[in-house]
């Protein structure tokens, strides 16, 4: 614990802005439910269309008002970031482990298997990703699992191409070719010396892609293809509450802010994690 | 003893890093004179590459003079306690710079052509077009180039000791009186090192350009210049005619570096 | 002759990409299953689902599904719409205009005021004007663009009722759409000029041009500008693909009559078919755009013309 405490002092005041944001983020998604919050779902259409409690007409019970069926948006915004959180990273990771092993395999192997890979890539690349968001889920219908899959889908290519430059570049390094002359197998070669030196850069892009993830999500959402219901999606949110524009500004204001936050927080905290990682010696 | 052109006096110069200052230059003090091959001796970190960026005053932005003056043909172009600067109008037009890697000081957008006629157009309003064509084919023979196709030609499409020649005749096509080069034979080959020692020699043998030879070679430096200058740590520590510094080295730096150099026979 | 070869070179690879790109689409739409047993619902009969299966010729062999596809592709014709029966073809000939008008503007305002604006940043370093720069366009990044859509409407048509809210009509209804679309490649822009901006300017033949006496403007506009411009002019094709996305979502907002609000009728009324020839036709718009402005980096750098294929 005095190792941890110590640790705290001496990172940056930004730093530890950050850590406590993030910190913060993950409190809310996890324990939303234990918190004393409205029914995020919950229906009251007595209330409808309550504006926020500093605003004439609204009430303490609902701090930010509600919308069309009486649920909170102040709940609706705190219950978000669980599934924005959960979609993003689970698209990440999926994205990031697929198009990096892909990568890697181009990299290392070359010749025809490489100019393959990249072809399909590239091709991918040329897809604009909505479109091809929709196709995908007009065919399959609806679902968390395969909105988190086509996001994976969108993403993969990014890793493909910069992992499969930085493996070129270790695999014409010396040592490697020592290693392979000597007979050392393929898998030990990429998986003992490869991987540590890439897994930097994959982490560099993974953090890049979280914000892009979320952005996406919400887009989709936005557009009615996106997190089912019951799911609480500020994207989706903001499409119902688009409707009532004129009258209900809050519908929209607020859960696109939580968006924005959200993403930046990401971002700011992405670079940082990078500008650390790449100070960091490389291990070989 | 011939007319002076140059004179440097007592210049000291700062580096600036977020933890620490730097004395990059201290309290030097050197003369060139007209049509003199002048050669400036260190290794890296001595200060000469500092030295000669003031001359053109041509600093980072941490980089600075905090002291000293310099004397260009009996003007005196910078004095730091008279807040005197005049350099930047001299840049180019009556001193030239050649860098040391031979294509990083060329635009690779560009051919050579069009930067030699870039040079003249500012320098040399007063050339008809015909004038400036001329000149860029007559300098480029000088150095022994085929100027046909080398004003046609990008950066990418020479070889290094080609493209250093290249730079060396955007450097002088308008006439400086003051050439100085920066290690500019240190990334070539031994082959394209003695082109570009040669096309040097002729250089100021023709124009009476002076001439300010920086490197870390001594041997190379005592092939062309008449008089020598050792640095050390941002220090002049030894200076004089070449013969004189090659047999007789006062400075035991300066010994180290003549008894470095492996001697056949 | 040179630039000659290198341009059937960059076609010949834009059409193998473009052919990729289409099967990629056909495979990822029907490899997900197959949409009549959404279309009919829950409760249709299993003899219903065979009849439009068949209807539609869904009930063929995933290979022959793919070779009619590829086939009708090469004479241009796109399929038809599941819900309208119309070509697909003709359907987005019908919106295409307004998009490609939305997404220009969008891209040029971007442009236009992006790279001066990362010049300015560049030149200014390090200093208040720089950060400022960054940070809005930092921001710019991490904004959904349809929200940002919203809150212009709300504060531009509604509270100061200065701009109309949407549909086409007049020169005034593109500003919001357009101004709003134009954050998603001014923000990358800016960005990418001040970066590579600064890089240029580090290099050794910017301090030899200064050392050659060259004024201040002619050495950031001519020499360094042209050499960081290149970078960008590979972002502007790349952005395309990313606007068009963009232009969905605004479109959505702005009742925008464009690609993107028959991309969202087609979500609504399950038209597999009508989406999947949006994907093929956004595939070739975006194909065609690289492929210009590969042709138009070769012409600006002479080094990428002589390169070999490695």
């Amino acid at each position: 614990m005095k190792n941890y405490l110590l640790a705290l002092r001496k990172t940056s005041l930004w730093n530890r802005i950050l850590l406590f944001s993030g910190f913060g983020l993950i409190s809310m998604a996890v324990f939303a439910p234990v918190l004393p919050l409205a029914d995020p779902n919950g229906q009251d259409l007595e209330s409808s269309l309550y504006p926020p409690a500093f605003l004439a007409g609204g009430s303490i019970k609902h701090v930010l008002g509600t919308d069309l069926l009486g649920r909170d948006v102040f709940s609706r915004l705190i219950f978000g970031t669980r599934l924005t959180v959960v979609i993003a990273v689970s698209a990440v990771v999926l994205g990031a482990f697929f198009g990096s092993i892909l990568g890697v395999i181009a990299g290392f192997k070359g010749g025809k298997i490489d100019a393959l890979i990249s072809r399909i890539t590239e091709a991918q690349l040329a897809l604009p990703f909505i479109l091809l968001a929709i196709s995908f889920i007009v065919a399959r219908g609806q679902s968390l699992g395969t909105l988190i899959f086509v996001l994976a889908l969108v993403g993969w290519a990014q890793y493909v191409r910069i992992i499969r430059a930085e493996t070129l570049a270790i695999r014409e390094k010396g040592f490697v070719l020592g290693l392979r002359v000597s007979g050392c197998s393929d898998f030990r070669i990429i998986f003992q010396h490869i991987v540590p030196n890439i897994f930097g850069t994959i982490l560099s892009l993974a953090t890049l892609e979280v914000g892009t993830m979320i952005l996406a999500e919400s887009a989709l959402s936005f557009l009615g293809i996106g997190v089912p219901p019951p799911g609480v999606s500020w994207g989706s949110d903001l499409a119902s509450g688009k409707d009532f524009i004129t009258m209900a500004w809050w519908l929209v204001t607020f859960p696109g802010i939580s968006i924005v936050l959200t993403v930046l927080f990401v971002n700011t905290a992405g670079d940082s994690l990078r500008s650390h990682f790449d100070s960091r010696k490389r291990i070989f | 003893m011939t007319k002076s052109l140059l004179s440097i006096n007592n210049l000291s110069v700062e580096a600036r890093s977020r933890t620490e200052v730097v004395q990059a230059v201290n309290g030097a003090s050197l003369e060139i004179g007209e049509g003199e091959i002048v050669g400036l001796i260190g290794e890296s970190g001595s200060g000469k590459t500092t030295l000669i960026r003031s001359i053109l005053d041509l600093h980072e932005r941490n980089v600075q003079v905090v002291s000293g003056s310099m004397i260009f043909k009996d003007i005196e172009c910078y004095n730091f306690e008279k807040e005197v600067n005049t350099l930047s109008i001299m840049r180019g037009k009556n001193i030239g710079m050649v860098f040391q890697s031979p294509r990083a000081s060329l635009n690779p957008l560009m051919t050579i052509g069009s930067q030699l006629r870039e040079v003249l157009k500012k320098h040399c309003p007063e050339l008809g077009r015909e004038e400036v064509r001329s000149r860029v084919i007559r300098v480029l023979e000088e150095m022994g180039l085929d100027s046909e196709r080398v004003r046609r030609s990008y950066p990418h499409q020479l070889s290094g000791g080609m493209c250093q020649r290249a730079s060396i005749a955007i450097a002088i096509v308008i006439q400086p009186e003051l050439i100085v080069t920066d290690e500019c034979t240190s990334a070539l080959d031994v082959t394209s090192q003695a082109e570009v020692v040669n096309v040097l020699k002729k250089l100021t043998i023709l124009h009476q350009t002076a001439m300010l030879f920086v490197t870390h070679d001594i041997l190379l430096a005592s092939e062309l210049c008449h008089r020598l200058i050792v640095m050390q740590n941002g220090v002049i520590v030894e200076g004089g005619e070449t013969s004189e510094v090659l047999a007789n080295p006062t400075h035991p730096y300066t010994r180290g570096l003549i008894s470095a150099v492996p001697r056949w026979g | 002759m040179k630039f000659f070869r290198y341009s059937l070179k960059k076609l010949g690879g834009s059409l193998v990409t473009l052919i990729l790109a289409a099967s990629l689409a056909f495979f990822i739409s029907h490899l997900a299953g197959d949409p009549t047993v959404q279309m009919l619902g829950m409760s249709a009969t299993p003899e219903q689902i065979a009849e439009l299966k068949a209807e539609l010729g869904f009930d063929r062999p995933l290979v022959v599904q793919y070779g009619s596809f590829m086939n009708e592709l090469a004479h241009g014709d796109l399929g038809r719409s599941l819900y309208a029966g119309e070509s697909n073809f003709a359907l987005i000939q019908s919106r295409i205009w307004a998009s490609i008008q939305l997404t220009m503007v969008a891209m040029v305002l971007g442009v236009v005021l992006g790279i001066p604006l990362g010049v300015y940043a560049a030149a200014r370093e390090g200093r208040l004007a720089d950060r400022v720069i960054s940070s809005l366009a930092i921001l710019g990044q991490s904004i959904p663009v349809f929200w940002l859509g919203l809150m212009l409407v709300l504060l531009f048509s509604i509270t100061l009722n200065w701009l109309p809210a949407g549909l086409s009509g007049d020169w005034k209804n593109l500003v919001l759409p357009a101004v709003t679309l134009a954050t998603i490649p001014l923000a990358r822009v800016s960005r990418l000029t001040r970066a590579a901006m600064s890089n240029t300017l580090e290099d050794q033949f910017i301090t030899a041009a200064r050392a050659r006496g060259l004024g201040n403007r002619r050495v950031l506009f001519i020499h360094a500008l042209k050499n960081a411009s290149l970078p960008v002019v590979t972002l502007i094709g790349m952005q395309m693909g990313i606007l068009l996305s963009g232009a969905i979502t605004v479109e959505t907002v702005f009742a925008w009559p464009g690609l993107g609000s028959l991309a969202t009728q087609a979500v609504r009324n399950q038209d597999l078919t009508l989406v999947q020839a949006l994907v093929v036709y956004g595939a070739f718009l975006f194909v065609i755009i690289n492929l210009f402005v590969e042709l138009l980096y070769g012409i600006l750098d002479p080094r990428i013309r002589d390169a070999r294929q490695q």
